[in-house]
């Protein structure tokens, strides 16, 4: 329970409706929860503050006749699927990284060889065939540089360099993986020999200087998906470092999170979770975060509308209303789609079309209106 | 001058034996270890025959955490010392930036959030706030707040959070990619 | 120090051209603000400034730059460099003139250098835990609603006596210790992850320090922070420990280790441990710090002991006891933080 309400229905029973502390509303609201909660305390706060709406001479009396005016009331779940990779660095954090790493070469204790390798293992033959190309760095990340040799000073890296970069770093660790110099490509301008790239080493004895074999070492997928290279707005493969948000087209054309009335007695998240089902179809695993809101969007119509609702097959408690509609308010619920995909051929509201797409994308495609007010509740990235 | 003999004091002091052997088994030791035309007691080679015979892994894992290679610290000549101090001042000016902007980025989130809830607190079930209705002349109000009350409610909210959403996010994405074929 | 000296020698320096440096300052404040024929004549002035350094030339300035090979074929050695300041070995006290260097000095003694990465597990927290989190424990307050003042948490004491004077306040009532507060969570206070403590008692090493040693060694290989040592304060006999005797390793995880300390206990030592059942949900301290552990075949299938396993004596390997410190001041909140990075649990949570 709400401790906050808690609180103040304890301050409405001790008959103290400030004004500074409670809003009218809230006071109306307290007043009528307190007489059904302690009805002698009530009574008293009753008389003393009698709810706004009997004493308001400007509203005119209730008429029966006539439709119900009102506002719809939506509810919208806001489903998002979270990144799935790491972000891109930015140059100067590849940078940065690549120039700690060195310093920390040059800080930490030099490479303990025979604590990973026993004495003249295939491992160790291995490491003796590698050393002297890699200037004895056990580290694939950055470059040949050896902080214990006489060009320890020499540890910043010239422009230009790709050392850094992570595609650079994964190819090195492959190359390493397949039994190849890691150096290729970076002549060092070693006296013996020449600079030229030689797998292994010539003096290391007749041990290590087997052939290279062919090991097929599996490459990591790459973070340039299908979907991204078509564009694919509907595939949830695209763009994988952002987050997506399901965005559907409604039968007057416009992009929206998928929405629906609220019907009956039914509150907002069972509301989420009905119009994720009959607007997604059901195979889509979601998480309905939480019970209340993330954002709102409140639209007036230019004129009232009257509509005829008629019972959603989903809502028991929902019945036939007619009501004369003055706008819209709209409530996102946040939602994560955790596997599956949307599929519009079982939707209920006639939308027309779906895609998946990351906020500035939703930037271009909703209305401006509609755009001011649901930018907030979105995610940067 | 000759120093005295230390024969004597070693053959009662206790220190020169191990602990291991009970106290009648010393003797016999040490007898048989004497050699025939000496008085003097043949002194024990240090390292061997003492206790359990030691693991080398042990040493070398002692070797290799005290290394005796401890480098020493960073010395920088001029223009290198600006170098870094630049890249560091740098480097913190970003993080600051960065800071700042997630931080930014939340608190949009949460104001979106409390103005979605204080818009819900002031509805009624016809969508309409207490102002709304005096301006479109309706009068009647009926439940007012409830989809409020009901969204404060944590009930099943805090229960777990589904064990598929625990994903840490990865260098690079999965060989299969999304599950689209997923069906209930 | 050395540094300050180069700065201040470097502003003299621009004392120096100060003037030539102003009137670009002020071309720049023109360029911004300027009117059409300004701007023009201004343009031609940058176009004149950026002849003196064309790309290109600056290009093949770069392919020919090595140091190394220029530091070769330097005939004579350079001039050795003028005074550096050192840092003390030992710290002796404030008032002492020789002060070390702040930590951040890459001549400090204490500078450790880093981040050498951008954790996956922090990058997902600010992307998405954090905004779910906020979200999942968002608590509405009317505006102009003011929480109710809670009294005095600890006691006053109340009597004649005069030494009740300044006396500290009484004990929590019920308690031991004055429980945590749980404030309501804002975008400023999401529980986050502070910091994580691996921590491993050792019975045997109060014999025999070997088993000090592999425990340092494992710990720190899986952590990658060197260990700290514990001495037992007092001794108890019928667990067979002496005071004095040091019998516990511990290391403290901060920032990128703890991170990527994490991501690989969830992602990789986690799903091989057969039959795991998860984090047990009794598990916390009721003010947000969450523990589990690792017996030692579970210790062996982290990557850095099984890459070499058999350098290890397999029965001193030890296990482990992970303390993770959240920001969160209670259990509930800590353990929806470790559930959405992946730990699972199991069992009755308690809180």
């Amino acid at each position: 329970m709400n401790a906050g309400q808690q609180s103040a229905r304890r301050i409405a029973s001790q008959n103290a409706l400030s004004r500074d502390t409670v809003c009218i509303s809230c006071r109306h609201r307290l007043a009528s929860h307190a007489s059904r909660r302690h009805a002698s305390a009530a009574t008293a706060a009753v008389a003393e503050e009698p709810p706004r709406t009997q004493t308001n001479p400007s509203n005119p009396p209730v008429t029966a006749t006539g439709p119900k005016k009102a506002f719809q009331l939506k509810c919208s779940p806001v489903l998002s699927r979270p990144p799935v990779i790491t972000r891109e660095l930015t140059s100067f954090e590849k940078a940065f990284f690549l120039y700690q790493k060195r310093l920390n070469e040059r800080l930490a204790l030099p490479f303990t060889r025979y604590f990973y390798t026993k004495k003249e293992t295939p491992g160790d033959i291995e490491w003796k065939r590698k050393r002297s190309l890699r200037r004895g760095t056990a580290a694939r990340d950055i470059g040949a540089y050896n902080a214990y040799d006489d060009e320890k000073w020499n540890d910043e890296v010239l422009v230009g360099s790709k050392l850094g970069d992570p595609e650079d770093i994964t190819e090195r660790l492959i190359l390493d993986a397949e039994g190849k110099d890691i150096t290729e490509g970076e002549p060092q301008g070693d006296a013996e020999t020449g600079g030229e790239t030689i797998s292994g080493d010539a003096r290391a004895g007749e041990g290590s200087q087997k052939p290279v074999a062919e090991v097929n070492v599996e490459r990591p997928a790459s973070r340039i998906t299908e979907a991204d290279e078509q564009n694919d707005v509907k595939s949830l493969n695209r763009k994988l470092d952002r987050s997506l948000y399901l965005l559907v087209q409604n039968k007057d054309g416009q992009w929206r999170f998928p929405e629906d009335r609220v019907y009956g007695r039914e509150n907002l998240h069972q509301a989420a979770e009905r119009i994720l089902l009959q607007a997604g179809g059901i195979n889509m695993n979601t998480w309905v975060l939480a019970n209340h809101p993330i954002g709102h969007y409140v639209n007036a119509f230019k004129s009232p509308i009257l509509s005829k609702i008629l019972p959603n097959r989903l809502v028991r408690t929902s019945r036939e209303l007619e009501q004369e509609e003055y706008g819209e308010k709209v409530f996102f619920l946040k939602s994560r789609i955790l596997a599956g995909q949307a599929d519009l051929s079982q939707n209920e509201y006639k939308d027309k079309d779906f895609s998946w797409l990351a906020k500035e994308e939703v930037e271009k495609v909703v209305s401006k209106h509609y755009w001011s007010q649901i930018r907030n509740m979105l995610t940067e990235r | 001058m000759k120093a005295p003999s230390m024969a004597l004091l070693r053959a009662f002091a206790p220190i020169t034996h191990s602990q291991t052997l009970p106290w009648t088994a010393r003797g016999c030791l040490a007898q048989q270890q004497k050699s025939n035309f000496s008085t003097t007691e043949q002194r024990q080679a240090r390292d061997k025959n003492r206790g359990p015979k030691k693991d080398p892994r042990i040493t070398q894992i002692r070797y290799h955490l005290y290394h005796p290679l401890t480098p020493r610290p960073l010395r920088f000549s001029r223009n290198r010392a600006l170098r870094h101090w630049t890249i560091h001042r740098a480097w913190q000016r970003y993080l600051d930036e960065q800071r700042k902007q997630t931080e930014r980025t939340l608190e949009r989130q949460y104001n979106a959030m409390s103005a979605a809830c204080e818009a819900l607190r002031l509805v009624d079930a016809h969508g309409l706030t207490a102002d709304e209705r005096t301006k479109i002349g309706e009068s009647n109000t009926k439940e007012e707040g409830r989809l409020y009350r009901i969204a404060m409610l944590k009930t099943g909210v805090w229960d777990k959070v589904p064990i598929e959403y625990g994903r840490i996010q990865t260098e690079t994405p999965p060989r299969k990619g999304w599950n689209h074929e997923w069906t209930r | 120090m050395a540094l300050q000296e180069v700065t201040s020698a470097f502003i003299k320096r621009m004392q120096s051209t100060q003037t030539p440096l102003k009137q670009a300052w002020k071309l720049q404040c023109l360029r911004t603000y300027a009117t059409d024929p300004m701007q023009k004549e201004l343009g031609e002035l940058e176009e004149s400034v950026h002849q003196a350094t064309p790309t290109d030339a600056a290009g093949k300035r770069l392919s020919q730059y090595d140091p190394t090979q220029n530091a070769k074929q330097r005939k004579e050695q350079l001039p050795p460099s003028r005074y550096q300041f050192r840092s003390p070995r030992f710290y002796r006290g404030p008032l002492h003139p020789h002060q070390p260097l702040k930590s951040s000095d890459p001549a400090s003694r204490e500078f450790v250098p880093g981040p050498f990465t951008l954790p996956r597990l922090q990058q997902t927290y600010e992307s998405t835990i954090a905004p779910d989190l906020m979200t999942l424990t968002y608590q509405h307050y009317p505006p102009g609603f003011e929480r109710p003042q809670k009294g005095e948490r600890l006691r006053e004491w109340v009597g004649d006596s005069p030494y009740f004077k300044n006396r500290p306040r009484r004990g929590p009532r019920g308690y031991d210790v004055l429980p945590l507060l749980r404030k309501p969570i804002t975008f400023r206070n999401v529980p986050k992850l502070e910091r994580v403590t691996v921590h491993t008692m050792l019975k045997g090493a109060a014999d025999d320090s070997a088993y000090l040693h592999v425990a340092g060694m494992v710990v720190q290989n899986i952590t990658n922070v060197r260990v700290q040592t514990h001495a037992v304060r007092k001794s108890v006999a019928s667990f067979g420990l002496r005071a004095g005797k040091h019998v516990s390793v511990t290391s403290e995880l901060y920032g990128e280790n703890m991170y990527h300390f994490l991501s690989k206990v969830i992602d990789v030592v986690m799903p091989k441990i057969k039959d795991y059942k998860g984090v047990k949900g009794s598990s916390g301290d009721s003010s947000g710090h969450i523990s589990f552990g690792f017996k030692p075949e579970e210790v062996a299938l982290f990557p850095e002991v099984e890459v070499n396993y058999d350098m290890y004596p397999p029965k001193m390997i030890p296990g482990l006891h992970v303390t993770v410190h959240t920001s969160a001041t209670t259990d509930y909140d800590a353990r929806m933080l470790l559930q959405a990075i992946g730990v699972p649990f199991y069992g009755k949570m308690v809180d």
